[in-house]
């Protein structure tokens, strides 16, 4: 099977695109697609949850995986060297592939991936209002608090935090608008073409595409002048002392970090470091039930809960 | 009327002796020009990290501008490419490569090796990592150079044969007919 037949067989299919979380191809595995929560494999006649009595879904092989790599990185898989080496690429639209294969390594740990032999296709959704429910909670005298977003992979936080930016940004019944700058590691907040966001971020919005956190944080800063920084899935010792850094210059600060619950985060020595300086002052628990985005919780900086629930 | 017949047909041989002449010298201005333009793309694809629509796309039309003619079909080569790339996304770069240079004029002065050469270079591009394409991409520039070489120490003569030869031709007809 070729990578047009493949395309043939999800025409056919017509999964409704705004519901499908991801599509996952592995050598001689059924192709697979999330939805809403639920795993559909791809059969010749459509997307169907496995079962018994369901014979012949749609199967991905080596050469496939290969041409598909080299659709969505536009034929030019050296641009995106870098990002292989890290186990993802992010596509035009701010889609990110995750690959899976052999991992060639060198003295300064990997060179790169080859025989991929599965890919995880996440695709990215903008959700514009999908932070209204949130956003009341995260607003105190006109002015954001700095906000950690905590959920799963999948639980909708770089979604929730797009549209975050863009209200910030624009400006909402809770607070004028202010200047934030957008440090977007992995082209996913912004899903940025050829520098221009292709996501709404709104109009006050500055984005430094495809630079490390704790760099263009410092940039940002420096020649920018955000009231406000946001950025997706901090963890590192750099992103905590740049974030530190912008916190000290009087930014408010928007992120994302994995996790479950605002006690599993406190767990991880980085942190909880994060946490205990007061760096935040709300924490929004996501969840990817019922659906990505839902409102686990909301917790001011003393972790006293003051919203959210499922 | 015999003579004006004999004079525009002794003419006619001399410029054609020009014109061959200034081929010649366009085939080497031809050769340059598809080197620069791979000079170009080498750098969007190591320096600006572009993928390869944008490079070539913008390498094609740097060396575009106000040139005409067989002048302008380098820089034109890269542009078309770039858009079929963008058009039909799930084509592989090398067939839209390779179909463009079967479409590029049959009049183009190009030896039958640069023509290969240039091919060639669409089989590689795009694959591997960046050393890979830098690599390509340095192939094929040292490959025009010794061609341009070989066509700048042929060009002096060869230009000064056509333009004798022509003239000769002409002159030849001018006393054989008159």
């Amino acid at each position: 099977m070729n990578a047009a037949e493949l395309k043939e067989y999800f025409v056919r299919a017509a999964p409704d695109w705004k519901h499908v979380q991801e599509i996952r191809i592995r050598t001689g595995r059924p192709v697979t697609v999330s939805k809403a929560g639920e795993e559909l494999w791809l059969f010749s006649d459509g997307l169907m949850p496995p079962g018994p009595g369901k014979n012949d879904p749609v199967c991905a092989d080596g050469m496939l995986i290969k041409e598909i790599l080299g659709i969505l990185s536009r034929h030019s898989l050296y641009a995106f060297e870098e990002e292989i080496r890290q186990g993802f690429l992010t596509v035009e639209g701010g889609h990110r592939v995750g690959i899976a294969g052999k991992v060639v390594p060198d003295e300064d740990g990997i060179r790169t991936i080859r025989d991929v032999s599965g890919l995880n296709i996440r695709l990215a959704h903008e959700r514009p209002g999908c932070a209204d429910q949130l956003i009341p909670m995260l607003f105190e005298g006109g002015q954001i608090e700095s906000t950690l977003l905590i959920s799963p992979p999948g639980g909708g936080k770089t979604t929730m935090l797009r549209d975050l930016i863009r209200q910030v940004s624009d400006g909402s019944p809770w607070g004028a608008g202010q200047a934030v700058s957008v440090v977007d590691e992995r082209s996913e907040i912004g899903a940025c073409f050829r520098g221009v966001p292709q996501c709404d971020l709104g109009m006050r919005t500055d984005v430094m595409d495809g630079c490390p956190k704790a760099l263009g944080l410092e940039m940002m800063i420096r020649s920018m002048a955000p009231r406000v920084v946001a950025v997706d899935e901090i963890g590192t010792r750099e992103d905590f002392l740049a974030l530190r850094n912008a916190a000290k210059c009087g930014c408010r600060i928007l992120a994302t970090v994995h996790g479950y619950s605002v006690e599993e985060v406190m767990r991880k020595p980085m942190m909880a470091e994060m946490v205990s300086e007061g760096m935040f002052s709300r924490y929004a628990e996501l969840s990817a039930i019922p659906h990505p985005g839902s409102i686990r919780g909301v917790y001011d900086r003393g972790f006293a809960r003051i919203g959210g629930g499922i | 009327m015999r003579e004006t017949g004999i004079l525009i047909m002794s003419g006619t041989v001399i410029v054609w002796g020009f014109y061959a002449a200034e081929k010649w010298k366009e085939r080497l201005k031809v050769l340059l020009l598809f080197s620069r333009i791979v000079c170009c793309l080498k750098s969007r694809i190591l320096y600006a990290n572009s993928a390869l629509p944008e490079a070539l796309a913008e390498a094609g039309l740097q060396y575009s501008g106000e040139r005409s003619g067989n002048l302008a079909e380098p820089g034109a080569f890269f542009r078309r490419v770039s858009e079929r790339m963008e058009k039909e996304k799930d084509r592989p770069f090398s067939e839209l490569w390779k179909e463009e240079i079967e479409k590029l004029p049959q009049d183009l002065p190009m030896g039958r090796a640069d023509r290969q050469n240039l091919a060639e270079l669409g089989e590689a591009l795009g694959y591997a990592d960046r050393g890979m394409q830098e690599k390509t991409l340095d192939f094929y520039l040292e490959q025009t150079d010794e061609s341009a070489k070989r066509l700048k120490a042929e060009c002096a003569d060869r230009v000064k044969l056509y333009r004798a030869l022509g003239m000769a031709a002409g002159l030849f007809i001018l006393v054989v007919l008159a």
